[in-house]
């Protein structure tokens, strides 16, 4: 059962924060994509920070953010009557974070592909800027949409460092397929890491290789346009 | 009517135009650089830019006013193509349509007819991604069309298209926006298809209008002032207003009058009687005072001269010409560039009845049809 509940929590925790992030990446990646503002390079940096980060380094300072003795934390704790280190609430903001450039740098790259010019096609045929977004950009991004999706599904399922910092290891809590391995592996039962760290590769293994049949297929579909 | 007031500045450019347009099809000429897209994005509210815009009644922009694109009912022909690559060639047609329809304009170019006259029922079902360059531009026209536009604006629309597609698309371009009373505003360096198909021109050079006024006035005084190198550009030359009167297959001949007067050009078949406007370069004019005979050159109008004006400045040792077109009902005249050299030996004066010679093999192909 213990498998079972980590596989579940883990995947609640990867569902809800493609969720999220699919909402609150759209605006900024459209923004990065487009934007000259001179404090671009500063978000583009702050949202690549957690590619290059060790994990340990951000739990560390979500840790001390999700203090009550925090502003932040104490506002949380007196909102809902329950702290955030150390809860599944904790570990989706964690996760958000965490994934956030895994979803805002494909969504960027095909913002940037798309470009304005169907905006402006479409504002010109008399469709208002969010119908044109909807009705062009968002359908051109669909590969774009899935990409960054998947990736940061999996990435989030594969989360381990900021996950023992921020939510440790309590079952059905905090206690994701990552750390489920790290236990096992603690206390010697390897039948059981086998089984989980088997899954997770072979669940990482065919989300990769499903990435990358959608691209060659998005490939094929925008190919050269016959000479006329 | 559009009234323009505008400055934008957009890198090495800086655009500053003053000027009123006419709601009739307008061309929209000068060299390349000059700012004439940029002139059509900042009334289409694409390119920002301070002034003011108002057409018609319509204020579209002031100090307190910008509205947006989506609400100016423009049709917009990029230069570059457009389609939605998501979307067949059907849906792109619609998506102006439905919007128009959506928005409670009474639709008065419907999806059957624009398809047909621009020949592209058997695209309907395609991907834009399948079109050829010729193809692509007919569809970008018929979408903007669609969408019932109040104002038109076309950029180089016609670029990319190849001569019989030209021949097809042009005319009926120019009967719609004729027939609907659409304003057009077309961006062209191609004097021939301005001398066809606009009724009003505004030059412009470094971001600033330097003529407008109908196409019959500002075309034939355009080398005047020369724009930037290109010589074609500068080309000096005059409209004649002619009737087809009949097509012969066998050599490709159409048979014109003008002013009661026979000429000939080659080119596709036109209907009888259907009006056209030719451009006649001044340096393919020649002068000679007996009608010719055993000549290859086929045209002769008889004309009378009407002005002789040296040419010292532009051209040292011509002379420009000015011949008046007879039994003409509306007054029609040619230029000619001669050598003053000429006109001595011939005794050229004002006054005197002459022949123009046209070279045939020149304003057979008025560039329209040529790629």
């Amino acid at each position: 059962m213990n498998e079972l509940s980590a596989i579940w929590l883990t995947a609640k925790l990867a569902g809800i924060t493609t969720a999220v992030l699919l909402l609150v990446a759209t605006p900024l990646a459209w923004w990065l994509a487009h934007s000259q503002h001179r404090l671009k390079p500063a978000v583009e940096a702050l949202t690549a920070l957690p590619l290059v980060m060790p994990p340990t380094v951000m739990g560390f300072y979500l840790l001390l953010l999700f203090s009550p003795d925090n502003v932040f934390g104490s506002v949380w704790v007196n909102l809902t009557r329950s702290a955030l280190s150390f809860s599944f609430n904790g570990l989706v903001i964690a996760s958000l974070m965490y994934s956030l450039p895994f979803m805002v740098q494909p969504l960027t790259a095909a913002f940037g592909q798309i470009g304005r010019r169907p905006m402006e096609a479409a504002a010109t045929l008399g469709a208002s800027p969010w119908n044109a977004w909807r009705t062009t950009v968002l359908p051109m991004a669909r590969n774009g949409y899935l990409t960054a999706a998947v990736l940061t599904f999996a990435h989030t399922v594969g989360e381990f460092g900021i996950v023992l910092m921020v939510g440790g290891n309590l079952a059905g809590e905090t206690r994701v397929i990552s750390i489920a391995i790290y236990e096992s592996v603690e206390t010697l039962d390897y039948t059981q890491a086998h089984l989980l760290s088997a899954g997770l590769l072979a669940f990482s293994f065919s989300t990769l290789l499903c990435v990358y049949y959608f691209n060659r297929q998005f490939a094929l579909s925008l190919g050269p346009r016959s000479a006329s | 009517m559009l009234s323009i007031d505008i400055q934008s500045d957009q890198g090495n450019l800086s655009l500053q135009i003053k000027t009123q347009i006419p709601n009739a099809v307008t061309a929209l000429f000068g060299p390349s650089g000059c700012g004439k897209t940029t002139l059509l994005r900042a009334i289409a509210g694409l390119t920002p830019s301070r002034g003011l815009l108002t057409f018609n009644d319509e204020t579209w922009q002031n100090d307190t006013v910008n509205v947006p694109s989506h609400r100016r009912r423009i049709g917009f022909v990029f230069q570059d193509d457009r389609l939605f690559s998501h979307l067949n060639v059907e849906q792109n047609l619609r998506y102006g349509l439905e919007r128009a329809q959506a928005n409670g304009v009474d639709i008065k170019l419907t999806l059957p007819d624009v398809a047909e006259h621009f020949d592209l029922h058997p695209l309907l079902r395609r991907r834009p991604s399948t079109l050829s360059g010729g193809e692509s531009r007919r569809v970008n026209i018929a979408r903007a069309v669609l969408g019932q536009p109040k104002l038109l604006l076309l950029d180089e629309p016609l670029s990319g298209l190849d001569n019989t597609r030209k021949a097809d698309v042009l005319p009926y371009l120019a009967d719609i926006t004729r027939e609907l009373q659409i304003p057009t505003l077309f961006v062209s360096h191609i004097k021939d298809e301005i001398a066809q198909f606009c009724d009003h021109m505004i030059v412009m050079q470094q971001g600033e209008l330097v003529d407008h006024g109908p196409t019959a006035e500002v075309l034939p005084r355009l080398w005047r002032e020369p724009l930037g190198t290109d010589r074609s550009l500068n080309e000096a030359g005059s409209l004649i207003n002619a009737t087809v009167t009949d097509f012969d297959p066998g050599y490709s001949m159409i048979h014109l009058q003008v002013a009661n007067q026979p000429l000939q050009v080659i080119g596709p078949s036109m209907p009888e009687t259907s009006q056209i406007r030719l451009f006649l370069a001044a340096k393919d004019v020649a002068i000679a005072l007996r009608a010719p005979t055993d000549l290859s050159i086929r045209n002769t109008l008889a004309v009378t001269i009407g002005r002789m004006t040296s040419m010292q400045d532009e051209a040292p040792g011509f002379v420009a010409v000015e011949l008046i077109i007879e039994h003409s009902s509306a007054p029609q005249a040619l230029s000619a560039h001669v050598t003053a050299a000429a006109c001595d030996a011939l005794s050229l004066e004002v006054g005197a009845r002459v022949f123009a010679l046209i070279k045939s093999a020149r304003i057979s192909t008025p560039s329209i049809f040529e790629s």
